[in-house]
């Protein structure tokens, strides 16, 4: 399993690289965030959209700079005015450019949930206001898509794959949409964050076994099923009960036909203990989200033990995405402000993540696991 | 590779486009192998393009590569040469045909491309070769254009349009760029262009060499008066004065050059008297390759800014102008001519010598008679008026097709064949006068010139140049004499095409060019393209420092840098403004809807036919009730124009087709009065 290191994830930004790096990155997040702050629509304008020549266009005014000294040698006008014409195309592509990208809506839906390290896909819709945009790319995690063109009135939607980092909830943060369109000299771009998440679940442990191996019965809440052990009561008899069933005593009495019912007490609700699994918390984690995924599969009603915490047992996605939740959430400091943010946002819009993921039909991670 | 690198099929097919359109102007300059080997890329990029091929390895490159480069080396012989440089660009530009898989290698190419453009212009710098190179310019940005579409954009026009508007829209900054960036001096010496030795005069001619020079109408030089023209009769365009005599060839003698090697024509000699008011006049000289210039005596330089700006110019001591190096680009001077004038009226001892030396045993029977002549008549005038008459009474004639002369080139004219040209007339002279002991010399340039009535220029053509003598008469100095005039004056009143269009026996069959330039509407077109391309050279190509200098001062008083500062910035914020409100502006497309172009198109008819407009906020149902209350007869059309345009913009009834017909034949009556 490998961890991608993700720039626009706050809690591993200290980790990585030098000090004076870090304080230079801080301050232009710091900047960025102030600038452009986190919203699931964003409208480009002027506010935010940054432009600059791309490498092509830095070669391309190199190339330039070379005709002129053609030009001021052979003191050649004609070269002259071609270098004057060609400097003119880059100062207009800058204005084409930018009038490329600006009027663009960008929005952001939640994503789905993923296990770590796989990919979450979230969907970003582009859509124009009153011109075409074209060749518009979008780009994070040194992926881009290709080149689309959004019409007015024709939504663009893009998935993007954005490959996870460990359990929690996983925000892309901050993605590029940019546009070198019409000559490709001059890049505009924007970075927005559409403030959205996902779920990361932690990654199953294939290695823990099954879970009826190792986790108890329990006596509270208990299921019916005919057996021989204790005596239920009597009900009428039915051709085809044994006749060792039949209550002769009964039938002595008041001389009916009775048949003896006895019941078998089984509980069959499945625990997922926290003490059954072993090793660290991040392994007995990965342990418990294979038993939860087997449990699944299986036919029992099964529950959810945390230090702390307790899933009560039932069954169904909606149970197991619940389940998988607390798994990803267990002891993050921010656990509980983005569980509350996740309710929040599942009361508000039904297309979030944790509503999103249950509404689907066809469950995402599943694929991915089995 | 991922696909957001790889590059749009419609960007290839424009691409191919503007390679061709980029390598034609240079297959002159090309060997037919490299045209051989675009064809080959660009059908092996087409093979690819429909999936019949497949990129081709390293080393069906490298081999490519390799031959090529022997190949131009081989071809173009010297390394390092202009054509030479152009021809590897133009190799590498079409193996990288086959090479480039993704948009960023496509920059490349597109670089490449606008430098064989660029290269184009070192070779020629014509109005027409700059009109089809702009058509070049869009073609490549139009393929840039498409590089930057969606992989699968099916509009392949709409990169078209998008490069015509950057294109269109980056012409105003590049003519403010044209006019105001500084023009630098070469920061080093750079091989000159190629193009072959240039035609034009020689400094020693021999019967039959001007004749030859004749057939040819390139331009020799163009030339635009201040003032009014002066007649035919007196534009002798003098370019170098021959002096020595081998019995068959006139050369130029070194000691013109030598002695006169100086930059102020004061400093020449003191021997010349200037009278009168100086013709002040622009020559525009053609790249001819060779030092000479041709102007009206006695010229110099009109200022002394054109002094320092035409460095390299020099006034010999038969005050002639002439460069120090080879003319190789076409450039301007402003010159003055005092065409009243008085020179060496007294010649040195040696000068005298020069003038008069002939080889000893030549041409016998014209030596003795141009002694018997002179003999009879006594003075010099006399006997230059002697001989002009009898040039005249001995039937001579004046033909472009002379019979060929022998060892005595003047016996056999003079006595013999009589038909010549002008330097067989002019040679004949000069060689009769020096027997005769008065110190003569041919003078060759060029007579008259082409007014070209669209610009008033004068162009003058190798088909003009002209051989006539000079001979020296004591206390008066050299002293013009044109025997041409005397037999054929036509030829200098008229000019040769002019004499020819006279007399056509003057036989020239063979210079039927010549006359194919006569034909009226081929002369009219002729002459209007010559002026276009007149205007484009002065403006445009010979723009320079001081010319740059000269609009400032025109526009704005002074060319102070600081005024000129902020008026360039002024106007170039100015210019972003409106570009940047033109291209930002919101929905500058016509996005409008066919049905409202349709019904605005009703709403025009109505206007233009009966005067009725619709106000800015008039509903379309509240203007044709107006119809019907101002125009009853037209009503009823309006009306139901009106219900279908409503139904369709507002009802989204479909329908079209059948609005544009009612709108098309509809045709407002005019009221019955």
């Amino acid at each position: 399993m490998r961890i991608p290191s993700d720039l626009y994830q706050k809690r591993y930004r200290d980790r990585r690289g030098r000090r004076g790096r870090i304080g230079w990155q801080q301050k232009w997040r710091a900047w960025l965030d102030r600038r452009i702050p986190a919203a699931h629509e964003h409208h480009l304008s002027h506010r935010n959209i940054f432009i600059f020549p791309s490498r092509a266009g830095l070669v391309y005014a190199a190339f330039i700079g070379m005709l002129l000294l053609v030009a001021i040698n052979f003191e050649n006008s004609a070269v002259y005015a071609l270098v004057f014409l060609l400097s003119g195309m880059l100062v207009v592509s800058i204005l084409h450019t930018f009038a490329n990208l600006s009027g663009l809506q960008i929005t952001g839906r939640s994503g789905e949930s993923a296990f770590a390290g796989r990919h979450a896909v979230f969907k970003i819709i582009l859509s124009a206001q009153e011109r075409v945009h074209y060749g518009v790319q979008l780009s994070w995690q040194e992926v881009s898509t290709e080149h689309v063109d959004v019409e007015p009135g024709a939504e663009q939607r893009l998935s993007m794959r954005f490959r996870t980092g460990p359990r929690g909830i996983c925000n892309p943060g901050r993605v590029k949409i940019q546009t070198s369109y019409p000559l490709g000299l001059v890049t505009a771009w924007t970075w927005v964050d559409l403030d959205m998440h996902a779920v990361v679940y932690p990654y199953p442990d294939k290695n823990a076994g099954s879970p009826a191996a190792r986790s108890a019965y329990h006596e509270s809440g208990s299921r019916e099923q005919t057996g021989s052990d204790d005596f239920f009561g009597l009900r009428a008899y039915v051709p085809g009960d044994s006749l060792r069933s039949v209550a002769w005593k009964t039938y002595a009495r008041n001389d009916q036909l009775a048949s003896k019912q006895f019941v078998d007490y089984i509980d069959n609700r499945l625990w997922l203990e926290w003490n059954a699994a072993h090793g660290s918390d991040e392994q007995r984690l990965a342990q418990l989200c294979h038993w939860a995924l087997l449990a699944e599969g299986g036919h029992h009603e099964y529950g959810l033990q945390l230090p702390g915490e307790q899933l009560s047992p039932s069954r169904g996605r909606r149970h197991l995405e619940e389940l998988l939740t607390r798994l990803a959430m267990f002891r993050l400091p921010d656990a509980q402000s983005v569980v509350m943010q996740n309710t929040a946002e599942q009361d508000a819009a039904p297309q979030s993540a944790a509503g999103q993921v249950g509404n689907d039909t066809t469950p995402p991670n599943a694929v991915e696991f089995s | 590779m991922s696909t957001a690198s790889q590059i749009p099929r419609n960007s290839i097919i424009w691409l191919l486009l503007a390679q061709l359109v980029v390598i034609l102007p240079h297959t002159g300059r090309m060997s037919w192998w490299m045209i051989a080997i675009w064809l080959l890329c660009a059908l092996w990029r087409m093979a690819m393009f429909r999936g019949e091929a497949s990129y081709p390895g390293r080393a069906v490159r490298g081999v490519l590569v390799m031959l090529g480069s022997i190949g131009v080396a081989v071809s173009f012989g010297s390394v390092g040469g202009l054509d030479f440089a152009v021809a590897l660009l133009i190799l590498a530009f079409s193996l990288k045909l086959i090479e480039v898989r993704t948009r960023r290698d496509m920059f490349l190419v597109f670089n490449l491309a606008l430098f064989i453009v660029a290269a184009s212009f070192l070779f020629s710098q014509s109005v027409f070769l700059a009109l089809y190179q702009i058509g070049s310019i869009v073609l490549i940005f139009t393929a840039m254009v498409a590089t930057q579409h969606a992989l699968h954009n099916r509009a392949p026009l709409l990169s078209l349009r998008k490069s015509l508007r950057l294109v269109a829209q980056a012409v105003p900054v590049m003519l403010l760029f044209f006019l105001v960036f500084p023009r630098i001096p070469p920061i080093w010496s750079v091989p000159t262009s190629g193009g072959g030795a240039g035609t034009g005069m020689s400094d020693s001619i021999e019967p039959g060499d001007i004749a030859k020079l004749n057939q040819s109408s390139k331009l020799a030089f163009v030339v635009e008066f201040e003032s009014t023209r002066p007649p035919s009769i007196e534009m002798y365009w003098r370019g170098i004065t021959l002096e020595d005599f081998d019995g068959r060839k006139w050369s130029a003698a070194d000691s013109a050059v030598s002695v006169g090697d100086r930059s102020r024509r004061e400093e020449l000699t003191e021997q010349i008297e200037l009278y009168g008011v100086p013709l002040r006049y622009t020559l525009i000289v053609e790249p001819t390759k060779k030092n000479w210039l041709f102007a009206l005596p006695v010229a110099q330089l009109q200022t002394d800014a054109d002094r320092a700006g035409m460095k390299g110019i020099f006034y010999t001591a038969d005050y002639n102008l002439r460069k120090r190096t080879p003319l190789s680009e076409r450039s301007e001077l402003k010159v003055e001519s005092y065409l009243d004038y008085r020179a060496d009226w007294t010649l040195s001892q040696q000068a005298r010598k020069n003038n008069l030396r002939l080889p000893r045993r030549s041409n016998p029977r014209a030596r003795s008679l141009a002694q018997q002549m002179y003999a009879r008549t006594g003075s010099t005038e006399q006997f230059v008026l002697a001989m002009q008459r009898y040039f005249l009474e001995k039937d001579f004639f004046y033909t472009l097709e002379p019979p060929e002369l022998g060892r005595h080139t003047v016996d056999e004219f003079v006595f013999d064949t009589r038909k010549g040209y002008c330097e067989h007339y002019a040679n004949a002279f000069a060689f009769m006068l020096r027997a005769a002991g008065v110190p003569a010399r041919v003078v060759v340039g060029y007579q008259g010139g082409e007014v070209n009535p669209h610009n008033n220029t004068l162009s003058v053509r190798q088909l003009d140049a002209h051989a006539w003598l000079e001979y020296w008469q004591a206390g008066e100095g050299w002293l013009r004499l044109d025997p041409t005039y005397t037999v054929a004056p036509e030829r200098i009143n008229f000019g040769l095409e002019g004499a020819l269009a006279r007399r056509p026996e003057l036989g020239a069959s063979r210079l039927s060019p010549l006359y194919l330039r006569n034909l009226a509407m081929i002369k009219s077109v002729r002459l209007r393209l010559d002026a276009i391309n007149h205007s484009w050279q002065r403006w445009v190509v010979n723009f320079d420092a001081s010319q740059q200098r000269r609009v400032f001062e025109r526009l704005m008083g002074s060319a102070d840098p600081w005024k000129l500062g902020l008026i360039v910035a002024g106007v170039l914020g100015a210019m972003l403004a409106l570009l940047s409100f033109i291209i930002l502006r919101p929905g500058a497309k016509d996005t409008r809807s066919p049905e409202h172009k349709l019904y605005r198109r009703f709403c025009r008819k109505m206007q233009k036919r009966l005067q009725l407009r619709r106000g800015k906020a008039e509903t379309p149902l509240a203007f044709a009730a107006r119809i019907a209350a101002q125009a009853p007869q037209c009503a009823e059309q309006a009306d139901a124009i009106t219900r279908q345009y409503m139904q369709i913009a507002y009802a989204g009834e479909s329908g079209l087709k059948q609005f544009k017909r009612s709108v098309e034949r509809f045709r407002p009556r005019r009221p019955a009065s």
